[in-house]
Parts: C-alpha cells; structure tokens; sequence
C-alpha cells in the first residue's frame, strides 16, 4: 500500500472516530437531563446519591451525616462534577474555598449554606520517631506568620479576590542553601494547582514563602489523591499540601503542621435555575483547554513525556529481551528465571507492578517518576520481546542452525546473521502492536507523579471541569502518536517483502 | 588427518556410541554404514561438533577438538557438512547462500565471493538458478548447492550426513554424480548412507557401526562380498532377501512394489531385472492365487544370491492342492514360466500353507 493512500485510510478512521464521540456525548447529555430535583436546605439530602472523592475524609463525614444516602467514589474533582451534571449523583462535598473557586469556573452549580462540619487544613509530614525537624522549624514559621498578619494577607489575596495573583513566589529560582524540599501535590484549586508548566495556589504559596525564609529549594510532584499518603509514609516525599484535614485516623501514619486554614464542608448542588448546563460552545471549551494559563504547555509536555518513556522502554526493552534470550538460550537455569519472571510480569495489572516498583522496590533512592516507569515498561517490554524471540526462534528448523554451525559461524553469528533475518519478518507485526500497546500503557503513569499525555488531560479535566474536550483531545493525540509509531516501526522492518534481487543488490558497495 | 579415540556419546536413556576408534587419512572416502538407530549420524555429528561427545577424544591435524579450550568455529570452517535436509538458508538467494560464509566470517571482497560462487555453481551445474531461492528448487537441485555452499569455505574434509536419503530416487543420480566427481578431486569424504550401491561404488573404505562401535572395518569388497563378523553377515545378507505376506483381498500392493523396488536398488541389481521380479510378483499374487483364494494366506520370500547372481521367489500359500500349471488364467502362467528359468511346486498336505512354489530368475 503506498503512502498516500495510507494517510487517506488513517484521517478517515479519525473523523469516523470523532463523529462517533460527538453523537454519544449529545446522546447522553440529551437523556441525562429528563428529570432532575433541586435541593436548597441539608436535610433533602438524607435520600440522595452522593458522591465522594476518594482518599478524603468526606467519605467517614458524609456517612456521619447521612446515613440512609447512596454512595459513589470518584477520583478528581473533574469527574465528580460531570456525575453531578449528568444525574448520575445529587451532591457531593466539598471544602468551601474550593466550592467558590468551582462556583466561578462552573455557573451551573452552587452550595447549600451550611456546613456539615468544621476542619482545620494543614501541610503532611512524615511520622519520624524522634521528631521532624523540617516539621518544626515549619511551625515555627506558621505561628510568625499567623501573628504578623501574612497568613490573613495571603487568605485575602486566594480567597477573597477573583483573580488572585496567580504567580507569587516563582520556586524554580529558588536557590538550595539548607538543602530541598520535595513537595507532592494533589491538584486541589485554589490551594494547589497546576499554572503553566508549573504549580501554584494558596498552600503553595505558603510552603515556597517558608522555603525562600529557610533557604530550601522545592520540588514539585503531582500524585493521585489516592497515593499521596503512601508517597509520604514511604519517604518518597517530605511535604505533602492539597487541602488536608486533619484527622485522628491521619494522625496515626503521619504527621500534620499548624493548621493553614480553617473552614467548613459544604454540600455542591445543580443551580436550580440554569438547567442548561454550563458548556459555552467549542470555541470557549478549547479556549479553556489549551490556552488559559498556558496549558497547551501541560500537554505539549505530557505528549513529550508519554513519548519519550515509551521510546526509551522499547529501545531498553528489546535490548533486555534480546540479551536475556542469548543468555537464557542453552542454559536451562537462567530460561527457568526468565520464564518465571515473564510469568509473573504478564499476570500483573502494569499499573500494580508500577506501584510495586515506586513504593516498595525504589522507596529508599529517591529516583523519579518517569525513571522508575522507564525501568518498569522496559522490563515489561523486555518480557515481551523475550516471550517472542523464544516462540519464534522455535519455528526455526534445527538444521538452519546446524548448518551455520557446520560452515563456521560462532553461535552468536548464526543467531544474529542467519537466524534473526529468518524471523525478524515474522515478527514484525506482532512488534509493532506491542509497541503500540505499551504507547497505550503509559497512560498509567500519573499514579507515580509522572505527568504524561493522560495526566495532563486529567489535570486539566480537574481545572475546567470538562470532561468531553480533554479527554477527545487526548485520545485524538495518542491516535496521532499510535500512527507514527506504527510508522517508525514500519521503517526498521528491512528487507521484509522478499523481492527479486539483482546481482548489483548482492555485490553492491555496502 | 582425523584421529578418534575411545569416543563415546551417551544420553540420559541410551548410549549409542561406546566406544569409537577410527584414524581417517588424506583422500580417504569413507562410507559408514548399519543399521537404522545404530548412530551412524550422531557419529558423523560428533565429529564437527554438532553432537558434544561425552568422553573420549577427536584429533583433527593434531589440534584435539574435544578440548574444550580449542575453537571450534575455527576447525569447523574446514570440517564441511552436507546434510540430508540440504539446510540452506531460506532467506538468501542461491548465490548468496555459497558467499555467506566467505564473506562473512573469511571477509573474502563480495565481487571476489560472487565470482567463486559461480565458478561453484558451474561446476555443480546450476549457474542459471544463481539469483532464485532455495524454496524453487528441486531437491537435488538444493543438495547440490549445498554441497557448493561447503566447498565454498574449502574444507578439508566434507561429512556427508545421508546426503540422498531425503530425495526422490529420480533426482539421486545428479547429486551423487557431484560426490563421484569430489571424490575424484582426491577430497577426504565421511558418508553416512544407506544406499549400499553407491557407498560400494564410492568408499575406498566401509565402518560398519553396530553395537555402539565400528563394528567391521574394510574395503567395499571385504564388507560386502564376504563380511567376516556375525551382526555383519546378518545386515548385509538381510538385505538380500524380503519377506511378504498377503492376508486379504484388500492388500497395498503399492506398498509392496516399493519395497521390491528398493531391495532391487540395495542390490545393485538391473532395472530390467527388478521389472521382470514385479511382474512376476503381481502375476502370482493378483491374478492366479487371489481369486482362487476366498480367505488367502500367502507368503512369499525373495532372495538374492550374489554368488550366482539369481533371484529365487518362493511362494506358499492355503487352499487345496493346487498347481498354479493348472489355473484357467494360462496368459498370467505363460507369462511367470517365460520369465523364469525355473518353476517348481510341490505339496505338502499336512502344512496349513502346503502348496509351496519355487521359481528362480536368471541375472540374463
């Protein structure tokens, strides 16, 4: 098939795909909205469907509160409000600096004026024994500023304020004179998030003024709500911000500072009078997507970063693969490694054995993210080109290897120059696909504080509270991404259609 | 050249070789021979390495190749191989089969490789196939470029691993004919075979292997006319003989004309001979016992005498008393006695099988 031809076939699929998304999405949000109940007062809500954000402590308060309610978890903030929006929950809880921040963003929701409880919020340190000084000497700095008046100042400027000033202290300059803080974050507006290719918000701003007092430089990472606990116990990390209560149950595994705020949970609901939604048409969903604060950035970024670990953990992999398959080729101990090895790798979630990694196998070396994924895809992908070596190897008749042996060749040569051209071919396709599945795969890398393509979708899901514009966004670039892998790959399969060959191809000056 | 000592080559189960001692000298053309399962290939195999023997020693000009310091990829580019299921590389045109080796591992100039393979290929007759691949050639016609693709490293020795056994017997002429003109070449040789004609023809000497040892070793003369050793005598006079047995109606007698066909080949004997053996084999059979006989049992054993060089067929079989001279089918007997020089028949009523028939075939 020749080239142009083949771009023809890839837009079509594409358009078809979209076309297929746009008619689901008005499908749905036409049915969504038949018939839907309004509440303004707490006590309605005994009944309802409730939603909660998982690793929070709304879950153990909206149950206090109402018993007899229906329950449903989600993971971010994005996710939460379109299961408000489309029925699929009633209300769901929230701090209120975060319900304002929702309520400018989001027209079509509001928040029943009263609390379901009072909470202090406040930065996570690791327990350690015989105490954390950095924890120490950060109280220290909250009780200065608490007297002072900073602390009022700053609340004024991020809650108070439409527009806050979004920058602040900008903590990539930060110089490293006590040494580095490595700061972990879930995104949680306006007291943490993502601005640009950076992050900012009103704890944010705390922890990098008690950095830039104390001559700290800070490191930022983002992990799922879910997981940041871990990452702090396990030492993976020293200070944890994303709005915090502080709970007798935290308090068992870890360590909580001064309070940075104190305020009270509310219950979101649909705004009774704006039954239309809040979509403001494609044009401003795209403003808000890629343009507002710079987020093309986000996912220019996440599109670099999903790229670049997918191509290190293939190149990686295939080398692994293949030197464990040399190894293991007449060796009946390490074959036996190996294959309990691709045993174990294939029957794991990718996801479950990333975690593994992160938090068990490198908890003590503080190495990143996207380093820990690159090791965990190149062995997985390692696996796989191991499993396929072995398989195809074996439909190599004996004799192609006796004769190579039987002419000379070392046992080296006879794989690489008589056997691999044999089944190179063969295994082609099946190579290009597993690329492609582990392009896909990288997708799960936001569980350990790496940003790839889907995180930025999701970051951005969790400011816009968008779902539909995002997430087509993302799939349409790993489409484009899944093509030009396919492409690349496509290319190194040399010689593949055997062809005639002319005397000048055989003799030709390499 | 090749000195072998007190080799022995064991699996986990079986041992087929226990002790081997042979010394193989310059222009030497070896045929080993025995039979099936006695390890004649492992034997061959042993001695470029294919098959690691597990004691004794392999002396190659000298240099010991059982040592496990020696490398062997070294000695094996001038230990060539045949083998029966030709192995080229299936990727590669023919031409570039025979230049493998020599440019890869020699780094012989590619114009340089390309002109000897077909000078090569000349030589094996198949120039004009240089650019096709292996998958569109005959059988023999892939044997022959495989045994270009060994001569291309230029041995000094080539191992012939039953190198017809896996043709058709139309396509065994051309590629022993390239071994015939090897050998006239003066090259050492090694070659398993079960083709007793040719390793006859082209052995200046014959191992017998039985037993896990060469059993019997000597000129083709000595081993075959007048093999001196009881498992000898027994292997080569076998194969001068054949056994049938017919026990219904519905008989493969295409099962048996192979078999007749290939103890004729074993036997160096005639093509006409062979014909006229079949001839009488189907006449007796299908046409003037099988219907007389509603429920047959019928033996039949052919031999072979070298001494006189006669074919003699005896036939019994069930049934009354009856003389084949006799059958109302008078063209199928006229056709058996003007065959054979001699027909006898005998009774024997107290045997199952009592009619008992003799005829012998002249060699003329």
């Amino acid at each position: 098939m020749n080239g142009k031809k083949r771009n023809m076939r890839i837009l079509r699929t594409l358009c078809c795909m979209l076309c297929i998304c746009f008619v689901l999405v008005f499908l749905f949000g036409a049915c969504g909205r038949t018939e839907r109940q309004y509440y303004n007062s707490i006590d309605q809500l005994s009944h309802a469907k409730i939603g909660v954000l998982t690793g929070t402590n709304f879950d153990d308060l909206c149950r206090a509160t109402f018993p007899e309610a229906q329950y449903e978890y989600y993971n971010n903030l994005a996710d939460i409000l379109n299961a408000l929006h489309s029925g699929k929950i009633d209300t769901f809880a929230i701090d209120d600096p975060v319900a304002r921040t929702m309520m400018i963003e989001d027209p079509g929701i509001t928040f029943i004026d009263e609390y379901i409880e009072h909470f202090d919020f406040a930065a996570v340190f690791r327990k350690i024994d015989d105490g954390n000084p950095l924890l120490s000497q950060f109280n220290e700095f909250m009780q200065r500023i608490e007297e002072d008046g900073t602390k009022k100042a700053l609340q004024h400027t991020w809650f108070e304020t439409a527009d806050p000033e979004k920058t602040g202290i900008d903590y990539k300059a930060l110089p490293e004179i006590n040494g580095s803080i490595h700061l972990i974050c879930a995104q949680y507006p306006p007291f943490v998030y993502s601005y640009g290719d950076g992050y900012t918000g009103y704890e944010a701003q705390l922890i990098l003024m008690f950095a830039k007092e104390y001559g700290y430089s800070v490191h930022f990472s983002e992990f799922n709500t879910d997981s940041v606990m871990a990452a702090i116990q396990t030492g993976k990390a020293d200070i944890a911000i994303s709005g915090y209560s502080i709970t007798e149950e935290r308090k068992e595994i870890i360590d909580f500072s001064l309070p940075t705020y104190s305020g009270g949970v509310c219950m979101i609901v649909e705004k009774a009078e704006d039954g239309a939604g809040s979509s403001g048409g494609i044009v401003s969903s795209f403003r808000k997507t890629f343009i507002t604060d710079e987020r093309y950035k986000l996912f220019i970024n996440g599109m670099l970063t999903t790229l670049i670990i997918s191509v290190l953990s293939v190149m990686i992999g295939t080398f692994l693969g293949y030197e464990a398959y040399m190894i293991c080729r007449h060796n009946g101990k390490p074959a036996r490694f190996m294959k309990t090895l691709c045993h174990i790798m294939n029957r794991m979630p990718v996801v479950v054995l990333l975690m593994i990694f992160y938090y068990i196998i490198f908890a003590e070396i503080r190495v990143g993210g996207s380093i820990v994924s690159v090791i965990a895809f190149s062995l997985v992908f390692g696996c796989t080109v191991y499993s396929m070596l072995r398989s195809w190897t074996e439909t190599v008749k004996r004799g192609q290897f006796d004769a190579g042996y039987a002419l000379g060749f070392s046992d080296r040569d006879v794989y690489n120059k008589i056997i691999i051209p044999q089944i190179v071919p063969l295994l082609a396709p099946e190579y290009r696909d597993a690329v492609v599945g582990l392009l896909k795969a990288t997708a799960i890398v936001g569980y350990v504080a790496v940003i790839d393509l889907t995180k930025a979708g999701d970051i951005v899901r969790s400011r816009t509270f968008e779902a539909f514009f995002p997430l087509i966004s993302v799939a349409v670039i790993y489409f484009i991404l899944a093509a030009v892998v396919i492409r690349l790959v496509a290319g190194i399969r040399l010689r593949i259609k055997r062809k005639k060959r002319s005397l000048q191809d055989i003799i030709g000056d390499e | 050249m090749i000195r072998i000592v007190n080799m022995e080559k064991a699996y986990e189960n079986i041992t087929p070789l226990k002790d081997i001692n042979a010394v193989i000298n310059e222009g030497d053309v070896i045929a080993i021979i025995g039979p099936s399962g006695c390890g004649k290939s492992t034997f061959i195999r042993c001695i470029n390495m294919l098959e690691k023997p597990t004691k004794g020693h392999i002396y190659f000009n000298d240099t010991e190749i059982t040592d496990p310091a020696t490398d062997i990829t070294k000695v094996r580019q001038k230990l060539g191989m045949v083998f029966q299921q030709f192995n080229l590389f299936n990727h590669l045109t023919v031409v570039e089969n025979i230049m493998f080796a020599p440019t890869e591992i020699l780094k012989t100039d590619k114009k340089i490789a390309y002109d000897e393979a077909m000078a090569l290929l000349r030589r094996v007759g198949l120039a004009e196939k240089a650019l096709s691949y292996p998958d569109e050639l005959s059988g023999g016609q892939q044997q022959r470029v495989a045994i270009a693709r060994t001569l291309a490293m230029d041995p000094e020795v080539i191992l012939f691993d039953e190198p017809t056994s896996a043709l058709d017997p139309s396509m065994v002429g051309e590629v022993e004919s390239v071994i015939y003109d090897l050998k006239s070449e003066g090259k050492t040789m090694m070659i398993v075979t079960h083709d007793m004609n040719f390793a006859y023809n082209i052995a200046s000497r014959v191992f017998y292997i039985d037993e896990g040892i060469i059993y019997e070793e000597g000129t083709p003369q000595e081993i075959f006319d007048d093999p001196k050793k009881e498992n000898t005598q027994r292997f080569i006079f076998k194969r001068k003989s054949i056994e049938i047995s017919i026990l219904s109606h519905d008989h493969d007698f295409l099962t048996d004309r192979t078999a007749i066909e290939s103890f004729c080949a074993r036997n160096r004997l005639s093509p006409k001979l062979a014909n006229r053996i079949g001839l009488v084999f189907e006449e007796i059979t299908q046409q003037i016992l099988l219907p007389r006989l509603p429920e047959p049992v019928i033996g039949m054993l052919i031999d072979f005498s070298e001494k006189t060089g006669d074919v003699i067929i005896r036939v019994k079989y069930n049934g009354e008393k009856f003389d084949p001279k006799d059958s109302e089918n008078e063209l199928s007997y006229e056709i058996i006695s003007h065959i054979c020089s001699s027909v006898e028949y005998v009774y024997k009523p107290e045997d199952v099988t009592g009619n008992r028939m003799l005829m012998r075939i002249s060699q003329e």
